[in-house]
Formats: C-alpha cells, structure tokens, sequence
C-alpha cells in the first residue's frame, strides 16, 4: 500500500456560491479522519455534490479552503486529484468499451507499467466480482454492474481517498447491498471513504461518521453513534411483547389482553406509536413521558392487571429518527 | 490488444497509449488498415484511370487538372480533329476524302467538327492573306503568298463569310504562325486522329500523386480534426473529460493524448496516401517541393486540429457532438474553398494574391500539391507563394503551441488568463508578420494598404488573443475581478506596435514610386481624425472582446453587441476616410454629418454611447473592472 493511502481530510469554512447573490454551500467545516467511512447526508439540493466536487478539487470553493494531510488542496489540486478516487454525480462509462479495456485505459493514464496493470485489472475485476463480464462491453452490462466498474476505476490507482457522490442511486436492493459489501472490502484496505446519499438507510449502519447538510450548512456532525446519543436524550421509547391469549387461571376474565393493555397505557398517558405481531406474540411500541421510573410504574400496572408481558426492552433511536427531527421530515 | 499494432503501441508516449489503444482496440485497428489499402487502392486505380484512360469522361478530368489543354484549342492548334470512336472516325474520314475530291464545298451531310475546322481554317487563311506582317519577315510573308494562292484556288465554303478577310493579328504567335502553315499543307482539309490521352505513365503516376495528396489533405486538414473534435465534445458532453483530469497525465499530455487517439486512425488510413504523393513528387523529380508540401500540410493539420478541438471542447458543452462535427465541416469545407478559389485567381495571373498564402494555409497547400504532382511548369508567382507558404507554416505551429497552452489550462479548468502577456505577445508578434508578409509592397499605397487592411485583417486574431488574456474561472461574473484599463492597454499596445511595424519597414525599403498617372495626393497616414476614430475602434473592440468572454450572453446583450460590431466596422470606414482625405475637416471627422446635421449628431451621439454602454455594462455585471478582489455577498440562500 502507499504510503499516502490514508488519507487525513480538512474542510475550513467551505462556501460556494454559483451566482455571486446565494449560497449553494456556506461556512462549511468539517474533519473526516482517515481509513473512515464518512456519510455526507442531507436532501437534494442541500449541497452535497458541490461539497464532494470542491473535496474532490474538481471545482473551486469561492471561500474556505480543504485540506489534504494538512496541505492545501488548491496549491496544486492535480497533485492531490492523484490521490483521490473519484465518482461524481452523472459519471458514464464509455460504452463500448468492456470493463477490462475501460480498466486498462485508466491504468495507462496513470502510467502504470503494462505488467503491473495486467495484474491490478485482474485483481480490480476479481474484487467487484466482473471477471465473469470482463469481455462484455459495458453498454450491456446492468446498472449495478456499471457502478461496479466505476467505482473499480476509481480505486485502479490505490488512492488513499474514495469519493462517491450518491452511488446507490438507481440501485435496485441487491445492487444496493453488493455496494455496501463492497465498501467495507475498500475500508478493509485503509481506503478513507467519502459517500453521499439522500437515502438514509444506506449509510446508517455503513458509516463511522456522517454530517447532515441542509441549505448548504451543516447542521450537526460526528460518529453516528454519538449523534443519536445526542439526539435521543428526552425520546424513551419501549417495545413490549405480551401473550396474545388469556391467562388460564383466571377463566372470568373476557377481555382481551392487547385492548386492556392500550387502556392501561392511555389512562398512564403513554404514547402509542406502534402495535403488530412477532414471533406468536403481540408487540406495542410505546413512548413515554417521564422516564424509566414511568415506565416502571406502567410495567407494574399492566402486569397487574393480568397482561403477561415478556419481554420490556428500550428502542434505541436510528440516525433516520434523528434525522426527521433535525430536518423536519425534509428527507427521503 | 491487437498484436499486429502491439510492437508500435509500445513505442508510443505514455500521454497517447491509452487512447490509441482505444481507439485500436479490438478490430478495429484492422478494420482502418483495410480501408486505407481499399483508398490507397483507389486512388492508384483512380489516378491511372485519368491519366490514361481515351475516354471522355478521363479527357474531362486531365483539361481540367490542367496537364491536357482543350480538345478544341488542341484541334486548333494541330490542325486535326481527333474522333472517340470507329463510327465517328469513319465519319469524319468520308467527310474528309469528300473535302478533297470536291473542294471544301459539298451539301451532303458532313462530319460536324470537320466542317467547322475547315471552315475556322479557310478564314483564317483568308485573313492572313489580307494582312501583311509589320516585321516583313520573309518566312511570313513566303506564307501569307500561299495563304492568297490557296484561297484562290479553293472555293470559298458556305460557312466563311466575307467579313474574315484581313486583320489577322497572328503572326507574332508562333503557334498560330504555325498552324496557319499547318492548315495550308494540308490543303484545308484537316487530319483525322484517333484520340489517345496525351499522358504517359509518367504524366499518370503524378495525376495519381495528386489525387491521393487531396485525399491526404482531406484526412490532415478536414477528416482528423473533425474527428477530434467530436470526439472532444463527446467526452465534454457525456461529462467523461472530468475523471481523466485526475490521472496522472497533465493537461497538456492530456490534450495531446485526446488528439493522439483519432489521429491514430487518420495516420493509418492517411499512410498508403503520403507514400503515393512521395512517389509522385520523385516521378516528377520535384521531391523538395512534395517535402515542403507535406511540412505544410503538418503545420496546418496541427494547427487545424487543435483549433478544432478547442472548438469540441467550447462548443461540446452546450451543444450535441454532432452539432459540433456540423459546425465545422462546413468551416473547413469554407476554408478549402477558399484557398481552392485563390489558385484559380492567382493562375488567372493576380500576382499580387500570392501573399494570401500567408493567411490562407489551403491557397498554398492546393498550390503546392498541384506543382508537386501534375509536372506542370511553375507560374511566375510560386516563389512568392512558397515564401508565403513557409510564412504560414511557421506562424501555425506557433499558433499551435499557444493553443496547446489555452487547450490544458481550460481542460484543467484553472483560474485565471488562458495565456502569459507573454505568450499573447509572441501570437501578436506573429500576427503582424503574417499581414506584413500577406500584403503587397509595391503597391504605390502599400503603406495606406498596410496600415489599414493590417489593422482589420489583425482585428480577429488580436480580439481572440485579448479573450486569452482575460481572467476566467468557475466563479460566477460578480465574484470576479478583472482589470480592464490594463487589458485594454495591452490591446492598445499590440495595435501600436503593429503601426510601428509598419513605419519602420517601409521607412527602411522607401515608399514605392507614386505612378505618372496618379495626380492626388498621398493618402496621410498622421491624420488625427484618422487617429482617434482608430482610437475608437481599438477601445471597443476590446470591450466587446472582454464583454463577451467575461459576462453571460442574454439575447437583448448580443443584440447591442451586434450593434456595436456595426459601429465598429463604421469607425473603421471612417478612420480610412479620414486618412484618404488629406485636408479632411473637422466635420469630415464626423461624416453622416455631409448628410445631414441630424445623422451627423446621431453618429456623435452613438460614438459616445457604444464604449460607455459596454463599460457600464461591465461594471454592472463584473464583481469588479479594475482588478481588485470582489466582496464576498452576505446574502444567504
């Protein structure tokens, strides 16, 4: 692996305006450590493409500067597009050429030696699993496949940074997690990662640390876990799982045990957000309006009222929930 | 990868090799290899074919290249009338042994050509008979006695009238001298040929030659750059352009490489072509003139194709490859045109338009190639022709490498001038040469002719060099900051130095000699009002050359731009005025107002208005025009 592979990135104040009057992307700071993955969220139009161009050094901020290992990118931003892997928004293949002749014209403009390439295309091709349709041209290809090769282009040349502005879009399920499976292989190898998406749930459990952009600001930024820790501080929601039938025991008693336990939740004033089926059990999901003792006391109300509850465990929120709080339902 | 071009990709620089093997890749390297030994093929066939070749169709084709005059001129001439085929020779044979059996009078049906050559033969003896030769040379006049003795004897024809006789102005054309001799030997009656082209293998190996040197020029000049280019709006528009800027090529190898790919396929199809304009220009033992041919034709080819591509490049991002490839077909196909129409003027003896090479690279190419491959003997102008020729082949390959330059730094997208002060100074420079060399300098108004034509000449390439030198960059108009009083300086400056040329080399060689019948007096060069509406016009085209690369076009901006390009010409006009007319007045200064006051106070006004327009428009839309960094705006989206 080089030595630069990892690479350490700095964001200072980023702004860009393409009209002189609005901002597209405004008084962004941001610091994505190396060998991470890093999730750049928020709906269309907030931003993300012009701030992934501008890291990409592919367009110029009007303010602030980024920041490669310290350096910065705009003194000579050929030098650093040499260490970047990058997939913009819109990126096509040349149709007509197969993956393993796109492949190898890419090596050859990065001057890799002929022997060198050879072995790094088949390498590519094997990590992607295209070796199958290393001869078919990419016009025919699905457009799983396509992002496939993209994607192998960009690491062709071992850069220490990966770019990718909205890849799954356009993915079908499988698609989507072929992607994911692929990423984590390039983290394995040390390759920092920076992906963009409007679609939450892509990046959720994929990335170490995201930022959620709105209006061209950041709005808040750090590893997922924190950010929900942040977040969900004033949110208990429980998920409880009952006995759908009677207790045998108690033969007098026609009500049903769901219907009783909803009243019992609503006289406590308890929030009822969800109720279904899992598992041969009923399921209620609840959130309440005074903590754990609250819930507690509800815990011991229900039980004596004859509702057989098995299991009382707490929901912890998902960066979607944070999200819609933060956004107010602006995203996908 | 193909292994039949894989030894010769492997020699290849590392900026071409990927996009030669692309554009070789698979068969598709074969597939050209085959098309160029098809073309080269034809060309052979083609050119034997004309050369050759009895038919009419190939006679067609030899007169109008020239190497075969005209069948009437050459039955003229011979005295002769050359038939295509058996039933037309026995014709004309018939119709021949009638003529002599019965004298050059008989109403049956006779041999078209044959009647008309007797006819044309017997006025001409007739009026050569009638007209004594002022030298009195004995030969002629031994002539013109038998010339009487024939029209004596022979019955006068139905078709020659009485008017013929006398007047004759032949007798100082040898050639009509001897054909008149040619004529009376034959009685009359003119010979009857079979026709057979008048070329040998020698004389069809350089048809051959030139029929394969258009094809060349063809590829070169017009197929590779087209090629080019839409390969370059292709990559513009499918957004493919912007990843290969973050390998390891720079963008000048970049740009390189961009054109080594589809001038790969025009170098194999192209080859067989050279080999057969080389192997003419030895037949016809003029090597040095085919080299210089084909150094020319590099010239232009790199010129033409970077031009092209830089046009792929512009153009591609807004519009469709094939509007691009469209465009300039007919550009080019204008431009060969052009150079095309030149050599007809110049053969017509227009010696004073062989400068135009040094402007028009197609006039000299088609020039060359034509004394390259046809073994014609050379016109009295081809001298000044090459010097102009190897004018314009030096200035394109500067040209070139200042393309070069614009080319990688818009590919890389960098901020600021697409071209140093410097490098914009050595295409200004080479500019200036170029008219000096294109203009003519024994014109007793050469001086005028320099001045002026140069300026408007120059006018184009020295705007496109100020657009070079203007600050560009993703940033919107209101975010940038461009000096104008410093750009306009600098045109202001390439204008000067052009009129300083021009002083100082005519000041060296002396002015040429005013002819007798000219009684005015010579134009002045100093007038004033020649020199503030000169002002006029350099400051706004300037500011419309800044204008239109520094702010967004809007249809109600490009039509007061129009306008201003009118005016413009209109100052021009009257910067010429001024200077032809010596003793011009104040008011000639103004000249709408020789019509009428109210015209004269429009032009007044519209002077003003035009560069005040253009600066408050600037100023309106430009973050700043003295070049001071512009605020960053507060507003937030």
């Amino acid at each position: 692996m080089p030595s630069w592979a990892r690479v350490h990135v700095l964001l200072e104040k980023l702004g860009k305006t393409y009209d002189g009057q609005s901002w597209a992307v405004r008084d962004l700071s941001l610091e994505i450590p190396s060998g991470s993955i890093f999730g750049l969220i928020g709906p269309n139009g907030a931003g993300k493409s012009t701030t992934l161009r501008m890291v990409a050094t592919v367009m110029s901020p009007t303010e602030g500067q980024v920041r490669f290992d310290g350096q910065d990118a705009s003194a000579d931003p050929l030098a650093v597009r040499r260490r970047i892997g990058f997939l913009g928004d819109g990126n096509p293949l040349y149709k007509h050429m197969t993956p393993a002749d796109y492949l190898r014209f890419y090596g050859q403009c990065f001057k890799l030696p002929p022997t060198e390439l050879e072995r790094a295309i088949d390498e590519t091709l094997a990590t992607f699993d295209l070796t199958g349709k290393r001869d078919t041209e990419c016009g025919s290809l699905s457009k799983g496949m396509r992002q496939r090769v993209l994607i192998a282009r960009c690491l062709l040349h071992d850069p220490g940074l990966l770019i990718l502005d909205e890849p799954a879009d356009g993915l079908d399920p499988r698609g989507r997690n072929d992607l994911r499976k692929i990423l984590e292989r390039i983290r394995a190898k040390g390759v920092t990662i920076v992906i963009s998406s409007h679609i939450l749930r892509e990046l959720d459990d994929l990335c170490d640390t995201v930022g959620i952009i709105q209006h061209g600001r950041l709005a808040v930024a750090g590893e997922v876990s924190t950010i929900i820790d942040s977040h969900e501080v004033s949110r208990f929601v429980y998920e409880l799982r009952i006995l759908p039938d009677h207790d045998q025991n108690d033969q007098n008693d026609p009500i049903d045990p769901l219907a009783r336990a909803l009243e019992l939740l609503a006289q406590r004033r308890a929030l009822v957000e969800q109720t279904g089926e899992a598992e041969g059990q009923t399921l209620i999901r609840v959130q309440v309006q005074g903590g754990e003792a609250l819930m507690a006391s509800i815990l011991a109300d229900l039980i004596g009222a004859g509702v057989r509850v098995v299991t009382c465990s707490r929901v912890r929120s998902r960066l979607e929930d944070v999200y819609e709080r933060i956004s107010n339902n602006q995203v996908n | 990868m193909d292994k039949l071009f894989a030894p010769l990709l492997a020699r290849l620089p590392a900026f071409a090799l990927p996009f030669v093997t692309r554009s070789l890749r698979g068969g598709q390297g074969r597939r050209y290899l085959l098309i160029s030994v098809l073309l080269g093929i034809m060309s052979v066939l083609l050119g034997l074919w004309s050369g050759l070749s009895d038919g009419l169709a190939a006679q067609g084709v030899r007169t109008d290249l020239g190497v075969e005059i005209y069948e009437w001129d050459r039955q003229q001439q011979e005295f002769a009338v050359y038939v295509h085929d058996d039933y037309e020779h026995d014709f004309a044979r018939q119709t021949a042994d009638r003529l002599r059996e019965r004298g050059l009078n008989f109403d049956e049906p006779r041999h078209h050509e044959v009647a008309q050559l007797v006819d044309s033969g017997y006025a001409k003896a007739m009026a050569a008979a009638g007209s004594p030769d002022g030298t009195a040379s004995e030969e002629h006049e031994r002539l013109r006695e038998r010339a009487q003795a024939f029209i004596m004897a022979k019955p006068q024809p139905s078709g020659v009238s009485d008017h013929d006789r006398g007047g004759w102005s032949g007798w100082s054309d040898p050639a009509a001298v001897a054909s008149l001799a040619q004529l009376l030997d034959a009685e009359g009656v003119p010979a009857i040929h079979r026709y057979e082209s008048p070329l040998g293998l020698r004389g069809a190996l350089g048809i051959v030659g030139f029929f394969a040197g258009l094809l060349l020029a063809a590829c070169v000049t017009v197929l590779g750059p087209l090629l080019v280019a839409v390969a370059q709006a292709q990559e513009r528009h499918e957004n493919t352009l912007m990843p290969l800027t973050g390998t390891s090529l720079t963008p000048r190898e970049l740009a390189l490489g961009l054109v080594s790919g589809p001038s790969s396929i025009i170098a194999i199809i192209a080859l067989p072509q050279l080999v057969l304009v080389l192997g003419a220009a030895v037949v016809a033992g003029k090597l040095l003139i085919g080299l210089a041919l084909l150094g020319a034709l590099a010239a232009a080819g790199l010129f033409v194709t970077l031009a092209a591509q830089l046009f792929g490049h512009i153009v591609g991002q807004r519009r469709t490859p094939g509007m691009v490839g469209v465009g300039l077909v007919a550009m080019l196909g204008f431009a060969w045109l052009l150079g095309a129409s030149f050599v007809g003027e110049a053969q017509r003896g227009h010696l004073d338009i062989a400068g135009v090479g040094a402007l028009l690279p197609t006039f000299g190419l088609a020039s060359l190639l034509t004394e390259t491959c046809l073994g014609l003997p050379p016109p009295p102008y081809f001298n000044d022709l090459l010097l102009a020729a190897a004018a314009n082949s030096a200035a394109l390959l500067v040209f070139s490498a200042l393309l070069l330059t614009v080319l990688a730094r818009t590919i890389e997208g960098r901020q600021g001038p697409l071209l140093s002060p410097r490098a914009a100074l050595v295409g200004v420079l080479t500019c200036i040469t170029l008219v000096h060399v294109a203009l003519p300098w024994t014109n007793f108004e050469a001086e005028l002719i320099h001045w002026y034509v140069g300026l408007g000449l120059l006018a184009l390439p020295l705007a496109l060099l100020l657009i070079a030198r203007v600050p560009i960059g993703d940033n919107p108009p209101r975010m940038r900051g461009i000096p104008l009083p410093k750009l306009l300086a600098e045109f202001a400056g390439w204008v000067a130095l052009h009129m300083l040329s021009t002083l100082v080399l005519f000041s060296l060689i002396g002015e040429p000699p005013m002819p007798d019948h000219y009684y005015g007096e010579p134009p002045s060069l100093a007038n004033l009002g020649a020199m503030l509406w000169i002002a006029w016009c350099v400051g706004v085209l300037g500011l419309l050359a800044i204008r239109l690369v520094a702010v967004p076009a809007t249809i109600g901006g490009l039509l007061w731009a129009g306008c201003c390009a009118l005016g413009l010409v209109f100052g021009a006009g009257q910067a010429v005025y001024c200077a032809i007319e010596r003793h011009a007045s104040a008011i000639d200064m103004i000249a709408l107002s020789g019509v009428s006051p109210g015209l004269g106070l429009v032009q007044v006004i519209m002077a003003l208005a035009i560069p005040i327009s253009l600066v408050q428009h600037l100023r309106k839309n430009l973050g700043s025009v003295t070049g001071a960094k512009p605020s960053i705006p507060t507003e937030s989206r």
